[in-house]
């Protein structure tokens, strides 16, 4: 079991000690936690993506920036012509990531069997998290009209019908991989039982908290699990306080440009609102990212 | 206590009554079967089955007054079920220090895994019995969050801690095994018990189940992890005994 996933565990287990505390003053503290751990936790997994790519690649700060920003002007471009390509094109490139990070170590042997994981498990869980919340969501994409033209994707059905297929397409991936080529029982129940968890994480828990459980637990100390691991091994850092400061000024920088585009967004300076610019902007910045891990990962 | 003679019925849809005297009787042929089999292992292993067979003997005991409890008044026997528990829990520590021993595993670890199950059971009795009238959802959260606190720590020295590493160092693979099987009970089977405490007033479940089924969720979890427990010490026992003399 890796360490991500007995903290998800112990995580789960003490949230459903505290639930029962259900009132607006505890709803408001337990959201304002979960955005604390996003903007410290989950933000950072992704600020480094300078020094994996120069130092796996051996190229220059110039290509790096240009290779980079130039993926993310293409994205905006997308984003400002085909909204809903785009946003299909997050959603897609979204699974592939999550499940390349939680399956990076297995798989290396097998690269069909890997890339089905990676996308039916990250489609499965993208999908557990709106249709276990779906009214929720529902209401708040009501409330923004910008989301409007997402409309096609937010059809109960279709949902249900998509967790389905992408949850058995990688119950059997796994079950073909773990018990007939590798033979390893433990490594296969382990899988199964974390899915359920997590599926009853957002069954029994609002949006934002089983999101951040996933996205913070799971996913980002993983990853920074992985990129720690990386840098200790080129010499780039010495130990955890100086992986800190080399995750810190990206990660301020992405602090800032948050607040700056709420202040802006407040002020009225925006067309959008800024929910939706949330969305483009961490759909940017995930798609180079994503490619990232991916260059990191196959060359790991 | 009364005398099964003096019961005048029992009704076909008291699904905790019915797990009480199952409850009761499983402990009591598992403790046979350990006691029994204690011949059939290799020295080393005798004392793991000795400890397996007492942890259901001692549950079979409660269980006997639980029953009795449950039938005379119709309510959970809190008080019998948490004594039951203070014996055996740690008891079920001691199985992880016996299999891991051979590995090297110190008394402080038996010690530490004693310490946490104790804060477990205590932070759990005093949230269960002490829970005011009608029950206080902020009285069963803080005591729920220090037990969990204490399972969390057993929980990762059988997964992740010294429990686990031992096991690896080793390089049995039937103690492995045996250890993971363990692992798994910590993992699935003592979080049956969480769900139990949160039906009782004030509690998360409260609204779905009633306060009797507390004892259903309970009754349950002691037969999958006394029990089961105890079998897969067996079977770690077993098969390294036949292993040995061959």
């Amino acid at each position: 079991m890796k360490h991500s996933t007995l903290l998800f565990i112990a995580v789960f287990y003490l949230m459903c000690a505290i639930m029962p505390l259900q009132d607006a003053g505890f709803e408001t503290s337990i959201n304002t936690f979960c955005l604390l751990s996003i903007l410290l936790i989950g933000i950072p997994h992704g600020a480094i993506d300078n020094l994996l790519y120069m130092h796996k690649n051996k190229v220059s700060a110039p290509f790096f920036y240009s290779f980079y920003f130039g993926i993310m002007l293409a994205n905006l471009a997308i984003w400002w012509f085909y909204p809903t390509l785009a946003y299909f094109l997050f959603l897609l490139v979204s699974s592939y990531h999550f499940g390349q990070s939680q399956f990076n170590n297995l798989y290396k042997d097998n690269k069909i069997v890997a890339y089905i994981s990676y996308f039916s498990w990250g489609t499965s869980i993208l999908t557990a998290m709106v249709f276990f919340n779906f009214k929720e969501l529902n209401q708040l994409i009501q409330l923004e009209t910008d989301f409007s033209i997402f409309g096609i994707f937010y059809n109960v059905e279709a949902i249900q019908i998509t967790l389905i297929v992408s949850t058995t397409i990688y119950v059997l991936a796994t079950t073909i991989y773990r018990l007939y080529i590798q033979r390893k029982i433990n490594g296969f129940l382990i899988e199964i039982f974390q899915i359920c968890l997590l599926f009853t994480t957002f069954y029994l828990f609002n949006f934002m908290v089983g999101f951040t459980i996933f996205f913070v637990l799971m996913h980002a100390t993983d990853v920074m699990g992985h990129e720690y691991n990386f840098l200790l091994r080129q010499k780039i850092i010495r130990n955890y306080k100086h992986f800190i400061i080399k995750l810190l000024p990206y990660t301020l920088v992405s602090i800032v440009g948050i607040f700056f585009f709420y202040g802006i967004s407040q002020a009225g300076y925006l067309n959008s609102s800024f929910a939706y610019c949330m969305l483009v902007l961490t759909s940017t910045i995930t798609l180079p990212h994503s490619l990232v891990m991916n260059n990191f990962y196959h060359q790991s | 206590m009364i005398l099964l003679t003096d019961i005048a019925k029992m009704a076909p849809d008291d699904y905790v009554g019915f797990t009480f005297f199952i409850g009761y009787m499983a402990m009591m042929a598992a403790s046979v079967f350990f006691f029994f089999e204690r011949s059939s292992v290799s020295g080393k292993w005798k004392l793991s089955l000795l400890v397996s067979g007492l942890i259901t003997f001692i549950a079979a005991v409660h269980y006997y007054y639980m029953r009795d409890y449950y039938m005379a008044h119709g309510e959970s026997p809190t008080f019998f079920r948490y004594i039951d528990w203070t014996l055996t829990v740690p008891l079920m520590c001691v199985e992880f220090y016996l299999l891991t021993k051979a590995a090297g595993a110190k008394f402080g670890l038996l010690i530490k895994l004693i310490l946490a199950s104790v804060l477990m059971l205590v932070a759990g009795y005093i949230g269960e019995a002490f829970n005011p009238a009608g029950g206080s959802t902020s009285h069963s959260v803080m005591w729920g969050v220090i037990s969990t606190v204490g399972y969390i720590y057993i929980l990762h020295t059988a997964w992740m801690g010294e429990v686990a590493k031992l096991a690896e160092q080793s390089g049995d693979a039937v103690v492995q095994k045996g250890v993971r099987i363990l692992a798994w009970f910590v993992l699935v089977g003592w979080a049956i018990y969480p769900i139990g405490y949160m039906c009782m007033p004030g509690g998360w479940l409260s609204a779905v189940f009633a306060p009797t089924d507390v004892d259903l969720f309970y009754n349950i979890a002691d037969a999958i992890n006394k029990i089961g427990f105890g079998l897969v010490v067996y079977s770690v026992a077993i098969q390294d005994s036949n292993k040995a003399a061959a």
